[in-house]
């Protein structure tokens, strides 16, 4: 099997007790080939243009690659066959989306939606330390925002030895995305949608680069950068030093998506500056009323594929609903009973201490707890009792209740949200949409690579990374200019306008599924 | 004299199948050692040209070259009309002149430096404390000039506000104005070392009788270096230069690749880098193609423009 996605974000199957619990119900040991690096696209077009593939590719978001080289085969009839389970824990919507895609079924989803009540996906992120120096404000708007990292800086531009850094960004390799439009689209009130924004009425799709949110978020990075705010070195640093600084507790201020900043905001925990620790807020620009950062949770279908170079699709379909099955996947979310659970009454509990496990990522790595539920199929996590329950009544997501809460913030961040009166960080944003349509960044990935319109995105994407750092670091009174230069090179890239139509038809089209 | 030469040239076309046997067995071990090299070369460098049929076509991995489409010379088209390409062979061109002339003057000034130092062991510490940087990989080298070069922690940008030269640190990889001095000067200090070896070596065969009339001659040691080591060098010095401008089209990705960022791209975006990114990453193969056959042609251009101009001035070329 080959696994779109870096040995980080997962661990190796036969090295944990859980993983080889697994190995043992199976009878099956799974050969995993990890991306090494960032670049899951340079790896895929690799991979078809030799024609040498595993048995399962999980393809992540280059599946389109393999299906134009006609790497996949259908999966109906196999799932017909030997998929009881699969059918069981995926609602019937969204295998019908899967097939519809292509007429065929390629993908079995392995990106699920999941809840969490206790984080915000992304948002703009402030210090502690600046939050309590001006007494916890709760952020609503940029120029709020903007005025807070200033009227910290001013009077504290140290660190113990260091100098503080009032707003960074990620800008390597693909986590420029932030940059491009990542942290443009949600200031404008639009939810994640990739390269576009999505009007919630009407459907239609625009590009996030060519919006007016996106020049309020550069002037508001032009600002930072000439109010001495910004680091210096944001449009250079690898991802490693951009984590590097947040655990060193001198950043005051990113945006970014929570999952992509857990390694530097672990670590920063770990060397106890909980004076330091990054809270999200939900920054709008002004006038706008309703944001979506914690977004719809929408299913996409990015997952697993069994290849034409497998010889025995069947002993896989077999494999891959065995997963499926509840003593598996309460191996993966729960673990090992007697060992992270035990069974009292019929009702899955933890101990004080195997909870405490169960947020110790140290530990989950070690055990297994947890790690395998993005490889292969598995249950949603999700509070609807139908799909997010075992046969038993027990919740297969560990995190449904408010007990689990209280243990789970550590007391620094009690002490946040004390101060705030409120329950969770969450509760800073607007609840969870419910989803209507396949987001823009899955529509996206539904493109062929070479077509005119997919081919004119990425030339926007190189120009918007080329232009916000100009723009950025430009003289204020050259703002205006270089804006407009920027926008007429975007209008000028033919198919632009096409790209938009395109993604707006894929994510009306979808709508039905939802 | 002509009498003579006309002999020798009726014996040796009398003689040629003969002589181009007796070649052969006499070096017979030579052209064993050469087998797997020619084998290399071919495989590597000259089966791969079959590919370059997809440069003609809209080329799917799935289909492979008999299944896919044929599209004329539109791969080409689309590069020529896209600015960035255009962008990516200026800064290939400027990069690589910079490059090539920086680390061909450098190795020569080591190179010369290191044959005039009297002191063996110093010698040797200079040459290989000169040439182990050439041993580490562009990947660690490059983080190393990220670290000197930062503005917020670099020892370059430390040493010039100390020295009152700047008063705010520069952003060195942040601006496209310093990119192609920092790839060159970052490739000297990697490479010099290893370049200066062959020079070092061409010096070695320089017969010391002519030295020692030179200074029979009243020459000083600048006129030595001047009139006995650089002339004696000369081969070597062009035999490089010509092989060097060879390369002028590939600058050299993985250095390129990793300095470059979003805020000097339009000085980091070479051909290589622009390959990798509109052509590699998003599987365009044969647009990749197209390009790589146009990087190509002008290499041999190069090439041969080259060998001939040398060859007219002193009649000296590689072939």
């Amino acid at each position: 099997m080959f696994q779109a996605a870096p040995l980080s974000a997962t661990v190796p199957f036969s090295d944990t007790p859980i993983g080889q619990k697994i190995q043992e119900i199976t009878g099956t040991r799974l050969d995993i080939e990890y991306l090494v690096g960032t670049d899951s696209m340079t790896k895929a077009n690799l991979m078809t243009a030799s024609g040498v593939y595993p048995d399962i590719v999980s393809a992540g978001e280059t599946a389109g690659v393999f299906i134009a080289a006609n790497a996949f085969i259908p999966l109906d009839d196999l799932i017909d066959k030997y998929g009881q389970n699969i059918k069981k824990i995926y609602r019937p919507k969204e295998l019908e989306m899967a097939k519809s895609q292509h007429g065929v079924t390629y993908i079995i989803a392995t990106n699920r939606p999941t809840i969490d009540n206790l984080y915000p996906a992304a948002g703009y992120y402030l210090s502690y330390a600046v939050l309590k120096d001006a007494g916890f404000p709760v952020v609503k708007t940029l120029s709020q925002y903007a005025q807070l990292i200033k009227d910290y800086m001013a009077k504290n531009p140290k660190f113990g030895d260091a100098d503080n850094i009032g707003f960074t960004l990620p800008t390597e390799g693909y986590r420029v995305s932030a940059l491009q439009y990542g942290a443009a689209r949600f200031l404008g009130g639009y939810p994640n949608d990739g390269v576009t924004a999505v009007d919630q009425e009407t459907l239609e799709a625009k590009l996030v680069m060519r919006m007016s949110v996106s020049k309020e978020f550069v002037r508001f990075l032009n600002d930072m950068w000439h109010s001495n705010c910004m680091d210096k070195e944001t449009f250079m640093q690898k991802d490693d030093q951009y984590l590097a600084k947040i655990a060193s507790g001198r950043v005051l201020a990113i945006y970014d998506q929570r999952w992509a900043v857990i390694n530097g905001l672990a670590a920063l925990e770990k060397s106890g500056h909980y004076d330091r620790i990054l809270v999200a807020f939900p920054v709008v620009v002004d006038g706008v009323e309703k944001e979506y950062y914690r977004g719809p949770y929408a299913f996409s279908v990015q997952g697993v594929s069994i290849t034409t170079a497998c010889k025995d699709p069947e002993g896989v379909m077999r494999y891959l609903d065995r997963i499926c099955a509840e003593d598996i996947q309460k191996l993966v979310y729960w673990g090992i009973e007697g060992v992270d659970y035990s069974l009292v009454n019929g009702k899955f509990t933890r101990t004080r201490e195997q909870r405490l496990n169960s947020f110790d990522e140290d530990y989950k790595k070690s055990q297994g707890l947890e790690q395998f539920n993005n490889l292969l199929p598995h249950y949603e996590l999700t509070d609807d009792p139908v799909y997010g329950k075992f046969s038993d009544g027990n919740w297969v997501y560990t995190a449904m209740n408010q007990e689990y809460n209280d243990m789970r913030y550590r007391d620094f961040e009690k002490e946040i949200l004390k101060n705030y009166g409120v329950n969770t960080f969450c509760d800073f944003f607007a609840p969870a949409y419910p989803a209507r349509y396949q987001p823009g960044w899955a529509a996206r990935q539904q493109l062929p690579q070479d077509s005119p319109e997919f081919i004119a995105s990425e030339k926007a994407l190189e120009l918007a990374s080329e232009y916000f750092p100009k723009i950025t670091m430009a003289d204020p009174s050259q703002f205006e200019a270089l804006w407009d230069e920027y926008q007429a090179k975007l209008n000028a890239i033919p198919g632009l306008d096409e790209y938009e139509k395109k993604i707006t038809e894929i994510i009306r089209e979808s709508s039905k599924y939802y | 004299m002509t009498v003579l030469n006309e002999n020798i040239r009726a014996k040796t076309s009398l003689n040629r199948k003969d002589t181009i046997w007796k070649k052969i067995v006499k070096q017979r071990q030579l052209l064993v050692l050469s087998v797997p090299f020619m084998i290399f070369v071919l495989v590597f460098n000259y089966l791969p040209i079959w590919g370059w049929i997809m440069a003609f076509q809209k080329f799917v991995p799935g289909k492979g070259i008999f299944g896919s489409e044929f599209v004329g010379l539109a791969n080409f088209k689309e590069a020529f009309t896209d600015s960035n390409f255009i962008n990516a062979i200026r800064n290939t061109l400027l990069t690589s002149i910079l490059k090539i002339s920086t680390s061909f003057v450098s190795a020569i000034l080591l190179a010369l430096m290191l044959n005039e130092v009297r002191a063996r062991l110093f010698k040797r510490i200079v040459q290989t404390i000169s040439y182990l940087p050439y041993f580490i990989s562009w990947v660690v080298a490059v983080s190393i000039v990220y670290m000197v070069l930062s503005p917020s922690s670099g020892i370059v940008n430390e040493i010039l506000v100390a020295l009152g030269l700047i008063k705010t640190p520069i952003a060195f990889l942040g601006e496209g104005k310093y990119f192609y001095g920092v790839v060159a000067l970052s490739n000297v200090w990697k490479n010099v070392g290893w370049n200066a070896i062959i020079y070092l070596a061409a010096m070695t065969g320089i017969d010391p009788e002519i030295y020692e009339s030179a200074i029979m001659d009243g020459a000083g040691r600048i006129r030595r270096i001047i009139s006995v080591t650089l002339p004696s060098i000369m081969p070597t010095i062009k035999l490089m230069l010509i092989l060097n401008l060879g390369n002028l089209m590939n600058v050299g990705f993985e250095q390129v690749y990793l300095l470059s960022n979003p805020s000097n791209i339009d000085a980091s975006r070479t051909i290589d880098v622009y390959i990798y990114t509109y052509a590699l990453r998003s599987g365009r193969l044969s647009y990749g193609t197209a390009i790589g056959i146009f990087n190509s042609t002008v290499a041999i251009t190069l090439i041969n423009i080259c060998n001939y101009i040398s060859k007219k001035i002193d009649g000296y070329g590689i072939f």
